[in-house]
């Protein structure tokens, strides 16, 4: 049952039609335990992935997003578990066909330069993520159709279709539920120097080093001052984490936005009082994209991509590579997630054998030759050892296509030699889940993949009603694991590294923790 | 004098051009679509398109690097297509932190290069053969493993310096040079090598020659010989294997840059080339260039300094 619930949560449909407020977070519980006194140290970061910009239409989200969370604060938030608090908004009512939220606004809320948050500004803010060029989550708000306001505090959002996330979606995982103030919008260049949110920091540009070192000293406007515990944050930009390591080693870093892999090598040998964090969150594997055969003739016949699935010992590589921060999984939902079903884990058990039979049912019993292209980094490159070695023997032989980033992967249908990718996704909620790997002009969907199956299982899902989302997601993710369009390895959590100094909630959903909630520890 | 300054920097100019366009060419045969970076794939393919189209990347290359060489003639570098932020700006709160860490390198190869190189050929014996070994020692070391192994000794066990970051000088001169220590050290080590054995045997050739043995019997110290004479004499292959190593260090410093989380421009310029960010990557790339051309010329400077002859000729 607490599962349950907990699942609910996590995709933000479970207040449907009910007026959500926030009692318990404005006005504090009598039983709750003291607040953490304010430190006179300054917090000190360090983040494996760089934001493209400060500016939030296009600084990308999760770990590239992490410079925003101490400026911008969003309308709600989402916490550790998955549930949703109160932020700029103190309440918020969804509508029955998941087409509509309205939220009603703080009172007497100021961004950082002291302009007043008003209706308007979050209509004009959310307007400004829709149509900003370039902006990657732009196409989450597609089928947003209108924004009206009312009085002084009321905002609501209409859609055009269904948004089974539309009960989380404007918390800050994507950005577009941070606000940005009028002043901002103004003058778009600026955003990617100066911060125009609401939130408990503000950047300091004297001190920041774009791209490298981010600077936040406290917003005087913040509604909450007791939630200021830091005189400073300071962020910086470690492309090796074997640095950030080590500087966290020294006492340099308190918090670690970190991964699996540099978890797992490094949690035995962590100073004194530090430890790992973290909580499910991804899935990464190999997305066998060719399903029509045009590349890789084989990769089309679905008892060879099945064969691929068994002729992979999952087990193996997430002993050897995460230890206890991963799972072997078939499936792309991760647990605590909607739409996991653990029948699903056990689909593909390691049998090569069986692999190779497959294989010669298929006629293809002396194997072939495919490409899988991966982006270079420890992670990937590991798997793809991996793999190669695993599948070789089956008679797979897998030649590497390396890529410098992920968005190069946008590029690779055009190459016209790419018969799979090796990859992660988050899996935060099932609709947002299913865009990246599954939708028809998904980014992971290299070759454009539909089946009417499919097609039919994901309108149910996104139609059902909450109680009927359990089920349907889980159908949707039966198909894919039948069909084995994809080999996912490893379900992947969020991780962060935190010293003796400090208390930080698990990454949750979010993928990582939300700086506001690290506090002094003492 | 003048006119050597002026023959090398006419030499440079083309030189400039030709590099700038080489990685021009270079970004756009790549694999990296900046449009792509930007989007973060998470949209279809058409809007990608548009995006580039309005990047002007859809442009022939020779019309896109003439627009660049345009801005640059006109003072302006660009902005960065991405955060659309001033290339100028961004170049500027890093170049300190790079030229800190070329001076750094420069001041201990010289210094420690030329020094042990001297104390080599003069001394000789078991302390010549120490030096020798010690100095090839920075052969075998790479500077990324060697500046881990710093940071594990003086930063992890001993917490003496800093693991990573960089610190102003204007905002703190001893946290500054305490930044740049390990960093210039890891950069330098296998600099003052070869500056050490080129001034050795450019030394122990010096101090075998006829005219020091001669000063010799005029009765000059040992010290005047050795430091106004004979060293002055072996300088001119020194120079050049200092200019060389100079030069080389700019490779070093991206790996130096990237190890100690140091804020500076060869970090710029490899965030700019991995999400073909031409403005930034052009605007990094003129600067190291002008760096080469800036030392090659200060090696020329010094030849015409050394030796009367190249100033004649």
């Amino acid at each position: 049952m607490k599962t349950e619930n907990k699942k609910r949560l996590r995709v933000g449909v479970a207040a449907v039609a009910v007026v959500t407020t926030a009692a318990l977070a404005l006005s504090g519980c009598s039983s709750a335990p003291a607040a953490p006194k304010k430190s006179t140290e300054t917090l000190t970061i360090s983040s494996a992935l760089m934001p493209n910009s400060l500016n939030p239409a296009i600084s990308g989200n999760g770990r590239a997003g992490v410079a925003l969370y101490p400026a911008y604060e969003p309308l709600i938030r989402s916490k550790e578990d998955g549930s949703i608090e109160a932020a700029l908004a103190t309440a918020w009512k969804v509508s029955d066909d998941l087409k509509q939220i309205t939220f009603t606004l703080r009172k007497n809320v100021k961004f950082s330069n002291g302009e007043a948050l008003t209706p308007d500004a979050v209509k004009n803010s959310i307007m400004f993520y829709k149509n900003f060029k370039g902006a990657p989550y732009a196409v989450n708000l597609k089928d947003l159709s209108d924004i009206t306001t009312s009085g002084d505090s009321e905002v609501t959002i209409k859609f055009s279709s269904p948004q089974p996330d539309i009960g989380s979606m404007f918390n800050a995982a994507f950005n577009y539920g941070d606000i940005i103030a009028p002043a901002g919008l103004k003058n778009p260049d600026d955003l990617a120097k100066n911060t125009y949110g609401a939130g408990p920091y503000m950047i300091d540009a004297s001190q920041t080093v774009s791209g490298s070192k981010w600077v936040y000293v406290p917003n005087p406007n913040y509604y909450d001052q007791s939630k200021i515990y830091w005189p400073k944050i300071e962020m910086s930009y470690y492309a090796d984490q074997n640095s950030a390591m080590q500087a966290f080693k020294a006492g340099q870093v308190m918090y670690m936005v970190s991964d699996p892999v540099t978890a797992n090598a490094n949690a035995a040998t962590l100073p004194a009082g530090a430890r790992v964090i973290y909580s499910p969150a991804q899935w990464t594997g190999v997305i066998l994209s060719d399903r029509a055969g045009k590349v890789t003739p084989a990769l089309g016949n679905v008892k060879v991509r099945q064969a691929l699935n068994y002729g992979t010992d999952k087990a193996a590589i997430v002993k050897a590579l995460f230890g206890q921060f991963g799972a072997p999984t078939n499936q792309l939902q991760v647990e605590g997630f909607i739409g996991y079903d653990k029948a699903n884990d056990s689909a593909y058990p390691y049998d090569p054998a069986k692999a190779k039979a497959l294989l010669a049912e298929a006629g293809f019993a002396n194997g072939f030759e495919m490409t899988l292209a991966y982006v270079k980094n420890t992670l990937n490159e590991a798997q793809f050892t991996a793999i190669q070695s695993q599948w070789k023997e089956l008679g797979v032989t897998v030649k590497g296509y390396t890529m410098a980033t992920t968005p190069e992967i946008a590029t690779l249908a055009a190459k016209g030699t790419i018969g799979a990718i090796l990859g992660q996704s988050n899996a935060n909620s099932p609709y947002l889940a299913y865009n990246q790997p599954l939708a028809a002009n998904g980014s992971y969907n290299i070759y454009n993949s539909t089946d009417p199956e499919l097609t039919k299982l994901y309108t149910a899902a996104v139609n059902a009603p909450a109680s009927g989302q359990e089920a349907a997601w889980k159908a949707v993710h039966k198909w894919v694991v039948d069909q084995a369009w994809f080999d996912v390895i490893a379900a992947l959590p969020a991780v962060a590294i935190a010293s003796n100094k400090v208390n930080a909630p698990k990454p949750g959903a979010a993928l990582v923790t939300d700086f506001v909630n690290i506090t002094p520890k003492g | 004098m003048l006119r050597i300054v002026l023959n090398r920097l006419a030499l440079a100019i083309p030189l400039v051009f030709i590099v700038t366009f080489l990685a021009f060419w270079l970004v756009s045969i790549g694999p990296t679509d900046v449009a792509a970076t930007i989007l973060q794939g998470e949209t279809s393919p058409d809007v990608v398109e548009a995006l580039r189209e309005e990047l002007g990347l859809n442009q022939p290359l020779l019309v896109q690097y003439g627009n660049w060489v345009a801005g640059i003639f006109q003072g302006n570098f660009g902005n960065s297509v991405i955060t659309k932020e001033s290339v100028v700006e961004l170049i500027n709160q890093r170049l300190g932190v790079t030229i800190s860490l070329f001076i750094g390198v420069l001041v201990v190869v010289s210094v420690f290069g030329i020094g042990l190189g001297v104390i080599s050929a003069v001394k000789g014996g078991w302390i010549g053969r120490t030096i020798d070994v010690l100095s090839l020692g920075g052969l075998v070391f790479p500077s990324f493993w060697l500046a881990l192994i710093l940071i594990a000794i003086f930063a992890v066990q001993l917490r003496w310096l800093p693991a990573t970051g960089f610190v102003r000088f204007d905002e703190d001169p001893m946290l500054w040079f305490l930044c740049i220590v390990m960093p210039v050290t890891a950069a330098s080590v296998a600099a003052i090598t070869s500056v050490a054995k080129q001034t050795r045997d450019s030394m122990s050739d010096a101090m075998s020659r006829d005219y020091i043995r001669s000063l010799r019997a005029s009765g000059l110290s040992r010290t005047s010989i050795i430091y106004k004479h004979a060293l002055r004499n072996a300088s001119l292959p020194v120079v050049t294997v200092l200019g060389l190593v100079m030069i080389s260090a700019v490779t070093t410093v991206i790996y130096v840059e990237r190890i100690f989380v140091l804020p500076g421009v060869a970090g710029l310029a490899v965030d700019g080339a991995m999400k073909a960010d031409l403005p930034i990557l052009m605007g990094c790339l003129l600067v190291f260039t002008l760096i080469t051309v800036g030392i090659s010329l200060l090696v020329d400077l010094s030849y015409a300094w050394l030796n009367p002859k190249v100033r004649l000729s």
